[in-house]
């Protein structure tokens, strides 16, 4: 894996870059149907990544067939990146972490960012609540 | 053997002998030489004349004896009844005052008579003396009881006299160091006020401008207060418009997210897109950050014009306020100045005035503190005028009460 | 041996570490008051922790993951392993490199001592009745300094794992 200064390479993935709960995340841009503003069917605010803290955007997701949107406090932008750049969970944290909904990370501007598995964070917040229900 | 009634029966002593006769003579003899008058001698019972003579010369003297004796005792007794009467009517008049009559004895027992006309005229006396007595006494309670009014009525005059001269004297003397200062004043006074009336003349300019600028103060708070109005009612405008914008940045922001992702979501085809929906992004950032800029600007500008308006407010009731107190302040001073203007010239009369009075004032005083020393003797006098009735008064009452124990009449 | 030529150690004496084959090669360090060792094989590196990126819905003895040269490592307090204690965690503070099979993480311990070498007469099996940790010890090192207790660090990793899956 070879990281370097952001070019544009012939293999780049897109990803979401958004604001949830005070930290920065990335999601793939291919699993984002769309980015809204407005709440309209029932915005998901919880989940393992924590609570939004004024939802201004949501992104939306297919999950079975259905929208689903989940409530985030900003979306800074939509950034290709390299694929290299994007790496899985190293296997003693992928085996110990009680959820499914990190894909991985992605290095970006000195930092890892969580790399959000979005469908799967959704099932299982919904799994959650009906298990809590 | 003769018996008297008085005396008791002699006893007859039977003289037989002549020695037997003579014994019974000496016994006889012995027996009123000792004092006891009773026996006689039975004459008859003697023979011989001379001792039958002797015999009845003793009887004879010893009748004679006893005789005396009863006569004595019967002046005695009428003497003692007679002393005993009179100490009655003495006594009489002692315990009971009767003094009304005289002791109503008659006596011609010549111890006695002197005795009971002395005491006829020791009553005769008392009574007249009594009499006296009791109407002087009548007179001196009469006149004492108009004493004691009299110096009772001088006394209280006195006091009041000399409590009002008292009064007087002392307000004399206030009015005196009054006067004084007055004198002293005016001259000061005279100085004051001309020197007050420049100043007052030049507080009263001073005021008048001072009117002036409040009146501006007060014209200008108006012009501030309805420009301050005018800009908050343009601020509403913008802030509305500003919204407007907002709005539209923010949508405008969302669909260049949207094709940004359409764009990342073509790959390689879409990268042109995900450029042009970059660009829009940007633009719509700086226009949402201008916004933003505008949007605290007049957050600014309102709470600004906030405390401007509360400040004008302020200023607009205080200037008000102080437009009336300058009117009031204007006609205080015109009112001193009229006044000052007057104390000028009666300041230079007062002081005049002063020095004369000041001299009659000194006068009064003196006549007032001069009678007042005579009003407190006279008080003492008067005080002592009265104690003096009223113990005379006193002394005459006992006097009467002694005289009513008597009855004279 | 692919152990030594990596190995990068912080002790007073270099040379005692490298050694004779007899000796046995011990990286220690000071966990819970007391002084523990694993295998200087195993042991990559000690280095400085960078920015550690810390995850959601993670046990609490991982305390996240870090960038190392391009390679992405968790990194494992061994304090909350063996008695489920915290170890602060500061910025800049020493965390060793260890490799046990396929496994490569990143240790945070209390404080990195650096390496020692002891004959293997001196290393006892762990007693029965041992007040700390038993289930990780290997042995017990003898040393002039007093015993080390040497974790075994592919039962520790196993350990690990088995408690992320089932809580």
């Amino acid at each position: 894996m070879i990281f370097g200064p952001r070019e544009v390479r012939a293999n780049e993935r897109g990803i979401v870059v958004f604001d949830l709960g005070g930290r920065r995340h990335a999601v793939e841009a291919g699993t984002v149907e769309r980015i809204v503003t407005r709440e309209e069917d029932g915005w998901i605010r919880s989940t393992v990544l924590g609570r939004p803290e004024h939802a201004r955007r949501g992104l939306v997701t297919t999950l079975d067939g259905r929208p689903r949107t989940l409530a985030v406090d900003e979306v800074l932008g939509v950034e290709r990146v390299p694929a290299d750049s994007i790496a899985p969970l190293p296997e003693v944290a992928r085996l110990t972490l009680r959820t499914r909904g990190i894909a991985g990370l992605v290095a970006r501007d000195d930092e890892l960012l969580l790399l959000v598995d979005l469908p799967e964070l959704i099932r299982e917040s919904e799994e959650e609540s009906t298990s809590d229900a | 053997m003769r018996k008297t009634s008085a005396t008791k029966e002699p006893s007859r002593a039977k003289a037989r002998t002549d020695a037997g006769q003579a014994e019974a003579i000496f016994r006889v003899l012995e027996k009123l030489a000792t004092g006891d008058y009773g026996e006689r001698i039975d004459v008859e019972a003697i023979d011989s004349p001379h001792i039958k003579k002797i015999a009845t010369l003793v009887n004879a003297v010893a009748e004679h004896a006893t005789e005396q004796i009863r006569t004595a005792q019967e002046r005695n007794q009428n003497l003692r009844n007679g002393v005993q009467e009179a100490l009655d009517a003495i006594l009489r008049v002692v315990n009971q005052g009767e003094l009304s009559g005289s002791t109503g004895i008659r006596s011609d027992n010549p111890i006695l008579e002197p005795m009971i006309r002395g005491i006829d005229q020791l009553l005769e006396t008392l009574r007249a003396f009594t009499l006296e007595m009791g109407e002087a006494s009548l007179q001196i309670s009469a006149s004492s009881a108009e004493v004691l009014a009299a110096a009772t009525q001088h006394e209280s005059s006195m006091t009041h006299q000399a409590s009002a001269v008292h009064e007087t004297t002392a307000t004399m003397a206030e009015l005196k160091s009054a006067a004084g200062n007055i004198a002293d004043n005016a001259r000061t006074v005279a100085a004051v006020a001309e020197q007050t009336v420049v100043a007052a003349r030049a507080g009263e300019a001073a005021l008048r401008s001072l009117f002036q600028a409040i009146a501006t103060i007060s014209q200008d708070a108006e012009a501030i207060h309805e420009a301050m109005e005018r800009l908050s009612r343009r601020v509403e405008r913008i802030g509305s418009v500003v919204e407007v914008i907002d709005e539209i940045a923010d949508r405008s922001d969302l669909l260049a997210l949207n094709a940004a992702l359409e764009g990342a979501k073509a790959g390689e085809a879409g990268r042109g897109f995900s450029i042009v929906a970059a660009e829009m992004r940007r633009l719509a950032e700086n226009v949402l950050a201008s916004t933003q800029e505008i949007k605290t600007l007049i957050g600014e500008i309102r709470e600004a014009t906030d405390e401007t308006a509360r400040a004008t407010e302020r200023n607009r009731a205080s200037a008000k306020e102080g437009e009336e107190q300058a009117n009031q302040a204007m006609q205080s001073v015109q009112a001193i100045l009229t006044g000052i203007e007057e104390t000028s010239d009666a300041a230079r009369v007062i002081h005049l005035a002063t020095q004369q009075q000041r001299s009659a004032t000194e006068q009064v005083v003196q006549s007032m503190t001069d009678l007042e020393a005579a009003t407190r003797q006279a008080q003492q006098g008067a005080a002592q005028a009265a104690g003096a009735a009223a113990e005379l008064a006193k002394l005459a009452d006992r006097l009467s009460s002694l005289a009513r124990r008597f009855r004279v009449s | 041996m692919r152990a030594m030529r990596e190995l990068r150690h912080e002790t007073s004496d270099p040379w005692e570490a490298l050694g004779s084959p007899d000796q046995v090669a011990l990286f220690v360090f000071r966990l819970l008051g007391e002084r523990y060792a694993v295998h200087a094989h195993l042991v990559h590196e000690v280095i400085r922790a960078g920015a550690l990126t810390r995850l959601p819905a993670a046990p609490a003895f991982l305390l996240g993951v870090f960038n190392h040269r391009g390679e992405i490592l968790a990194v494992l307090d061994l304090a909350q392993l063996l008695a489920e204690e915290n170890t602060s965690l500061a910025q800049g503070a020493r965390v060793a490199i260890v490799q046990s099979g396929p496994w490569k993480l990143a240790l945070v311990a209390e404080a990195l001592e650096g390496l020692v070498s002891v004959p293997p007469t001196a290393l006892e099996p762990p007693p029965t009745s041992w007040p700390g940790p038993s289930e990780f010890l290997e042995c017990v090192a003898q040393t002039k300094d007093g015993p080390l207790s040497v974790l075994d660090l592919p039962r520790l990793i196993e350990v690990a794992r088995a408690r992320g899956t089932s809580a």
